[in-house]
C-alpha cells in the first residue's frame, strides 16, 4: 500500500482541498491493495496448511499415545479386578470356614462376658 | 520516533449493509494529525449479492483500501492479512477493527500515542459500550451512542478525563486494538486454530503477556460498537451470545490462570473507578452543554437524559445520593454538602432548566436548598395509580 508524506490526511476529508487530495490517492491505494494482497494470502495460506498438517500429526502421535497408555492403564485395571475377585472369593472362604465361625462364636461369647 | 508513525487501520469486513457503510465513514473521517493512517477493509468473501461490490465502490469514493479474500478465511486469519501487510509495508503500528464500530475522531491518535509511551506495550485496546468486561455501561446504545457526532462528543469528554492514560489489564479486546509492528515481529500472527474467529485476540494478547508485553486499555480511544454483528451474520454465534465455547476451552487449556486472572482484574476497583469518573465526567459536561434539569427523588424513565442531562436527587442508605445521565448514561456523582443543589450548580458551572420536585419529604430532609432561580422550582406530584 502506498503511503504519502506522513500526516497528508490529517485534514478532514469533508473539506474541498480534503476530498481531492484523497481522490487523487484513492485509485492507487485501492490497486495495490488488491495486487498485492492475493499473493499475501495465498502464502499465509500455504504456510497455515503446512501448521494445520504439522498439527494434525502432532495431535494424532498424541492421541496414539493418550490411547497406547489408556490401554495399558486398562490393562492394569482389568487385572487388579481380576486379582480382588479372587481376594474377595478366597476372603469368603475363610469367613464361611468352620474354624472362623468357631472363633467368630469364641470372640462374640468373651466380649459378652466382658460387657 | 522522528518522523510521524505510520499506521494500518484494518477494518475486517463480514456481510453487515446496516453498520459497514457507517464503520467506513467513521473511519475515513478520522482525524489523523500526529501520524499517517492507511485504511484497510479487508472483505471476507462476504456472500450477500452485491454487497462486497458495494463496499468496493465506497471505499472508493471514501480513499481507502479494500480488498476482497477468494474464500472465506475466518477472522483471525483475514485479521492475519492486515498484521501481514503492517509489515510487508513497513507499518509502526497495526490497528485491527471490526466493522459494526464507530470510530471517534481521534481513536487512532489516542491508541498510537499510548501504543508508543512505553516500548513494553504489546497492545492497545480501545474503550467502548460493548468491549467485554471492560464495557463503559450505556442503557440504549444503538438508540444514544450509534451517531458520529456524540461519539467525537464522549471521547473528547473521557479524553480530557484520563488523557494518555494506559490501563493494564487481563487480556485485550479484538474489536479495536492497536498493536505495534515490533512486537508483532515478536509474538507472531493470530492463531488459525480459533477457526472462523472468537477468542483470537485473547489469545494474542495472553501470548505477548507471556513474552513480557504489557495488555493496555485506552480509555480515551472511545469506539461504538454493536457487538457480534458479523459473527451472528456468519453463524458463527447465535443472537444475543457472545463467544465461542470450543475456543474458551482452547484458552483454558493454554492460560490455566486466565480466568482467575480476569476474576481478580473485577474484583479490584480499576475498572469501578474507570467507569465511575467517565461517567460522571460525561453527566457533568454534557449538563455544562446542554443544559440539564434538577429532579429530588426521581431519575427513572427510558426518557431520562435523552436531550439534555437529568441530575437527582435520590434516598441511598441514610442520605442522599447525587446522579446524573445522559443518553444512556448513568452515573454517581460525588457531591456532598448541606446545599446539594447548589453544589450541584457551582460542579456544572450553570444553572438548570428545571427543578423539580417529586418527593416533598426529601425537600425537608435536606437542610438548604436554595436557587438564584425560585421560579424554575416546580412542584410535581405522580398521577394517581390506575
Amino acid at each position: 500500500m502506498p503511503n504519502s508524506s506522513p500526516g497528508a490526511r490529517a485534514e478532514a476529508p469533508n473539506s474541498k482541498s480534503g476530498r481531492e487530495r484523497l481522490s487523487s490517492t484513492v485509485v492507487s491505494l485501492a490497486a495495490t491493495a488488491s495486487a498485492g494482497m492475493d499473493e499475501l494470502s495465498l502464502e499465509q495460506a500455504l504456510k497455515d496448511v503446512d501448521l494445520a498438517n504439522a498439527r494434525v500429526i502432532d495431535l494424532t502421535q498424541r492421541l496414539i499415545a493418550a490411547q497406547r497408555r489408556t490401554i495399558e492403564l486398562q490393562t492394569t485395571v482389568d487385572r487388579l479386578q481380576v486379582e480382588l475377585s479372587q481376594l474377595r472369593a478366597r476372603h469368603n472362604q475363610m469367613r464361611n470356614s468352620r474354624a472362623f465361625r468357631m472363633a467368630d462364636r469364641y470372640w462374640r461369647v468373651l466380649g459378652a462376658l466382658r460387657k | 520516533m522522528s518522523r510521524a508513525p505510520r499506521v494500518l487501520f484494518a477494518v475486517a469486513v463480514y456481510n453487515g449493509p446496516d453498520v459497514v457503510p457507517d464503520c467506513l465513514r467513521s473511519a475515513a473521517r478520522m482525524i489523523h494529525a500526529t501520524c499517517a493512517v492507511d485504511i484497510l477493509a479487508l472483505d471476507d468473501a462476504s456472500p450477500m449479492p452485491g454487497f462486497s461490490r458495494d463496499v468496493e465502490r465506497l471505499c472508493g469514493e471514501l480513499g481507502i483500501g479494500y480488498y476482497r479474500s477468494p474464500r472465506n478465511l475466518g477472522i483471525p486469519r483475514n485479521f492475519n492479512l492486515a498484521l501481514l501487510q503492517a509489515l510487508r509495508g513497513g507499518y509502526d503500528f497495526v490497528v485491527l477493527a471490526n466493522s459494526d464500530v464507530i470510530f471517534s475522531g481521534r481513536v487512532v491518535e489516542e491508541l498510537v500515542a499510548v501504543a508508543a509511551s512505553d516500548d513494553s506495550i504489546g497492545s492497545v485496546t480501545a474503550w467502548s459500550n460493548h468491549a467485554s468486561i471492560y464495557s463503559l455501561p450505556n442503557t440504549q446504545p444503538d438508540r444514544f451512542l450509534s451517531d458520529q457526532a456524540i461519539v467525537d462528543w464522549v471521547a473528547d469528554t473521557i479524553a480530557a478525563e484520563f488523557g494518555d492514560a494506559a490501563v493494564d489489564i487481563p487480556v485485550g479486546v479484538g474489536f479495536c486494538m492497536c498493536i505495534p509492528t515490533r512486537v508483532l515481529r515478536v509474538v507472531g500472527l493470530m492463531d488459525p486454530v480459533f477457526g472462523r474467529g472468537y477468542c483470537e485476540e485473547n489469545d494474542w494478547t495472553l501470548r505477548s503477556k507471556a513474552l513480557g508485553f504489557r495488555i493496555v486499555l485506552s480509555p480515551s480511544a472511545f469506539a461504538y460498537h454493536v457487538g457480534g454483528n458479523s459473527t451472528v451474520a456468519a453463524g458463527l454465534v447465535s443472537r444475543g451470545e457472545y463467544t465461542v465455547p470450543a475456543n474458551e476451552r482452547i484458552l483454558d487449556f493454554r492460560y490455566p490462570l486466565y480466568r482467575s486472572q480476569v476474576d481478580s482484574f473485577q474484583s479490584s476497583e480499576i475498572l469501578d473507578t474507570l467507569v465511575d469518573r467517565a461517567l460522571a465526567r460525561i453527566v457533568v459536561a454534557a449538563a455544562a452543554e446542554w443544559g440539564y434539569d434538577i429532579t429530588i427523588g426521581h431519575l427513572r424513565g427510558p426518557e431520562t437524559g435523552a436531550t439534555m442531562a437529568r441530575i437527582a436527587l435520590e434516598v441511598q442508605g441514610d442520605g442522599l445520593e447525587v446522579v446524573g445521565a445522559f443518553r444512556g448514561f448513568t452515573g454517581r456523582m460525588d457531591i456532598d454538602g448541606e446545599d446539594l443543589v447548589r453544589a450541584v450548580v457551582d460542579r456544572v458551572g450553570r444553572e438548570p432548566v428545571a427543578i423539580r420536585l417529586y418527593d416533598q419529604t426529601l425537600r425537608r430532609g435536606l437542610p438548604r436548598l436554595s436557587v438564584d432561580h425560585p421560579e424554575l422550582v416546580e412542584e410535581v406530584t405522580y398521577p394517581g395509580r390506575v
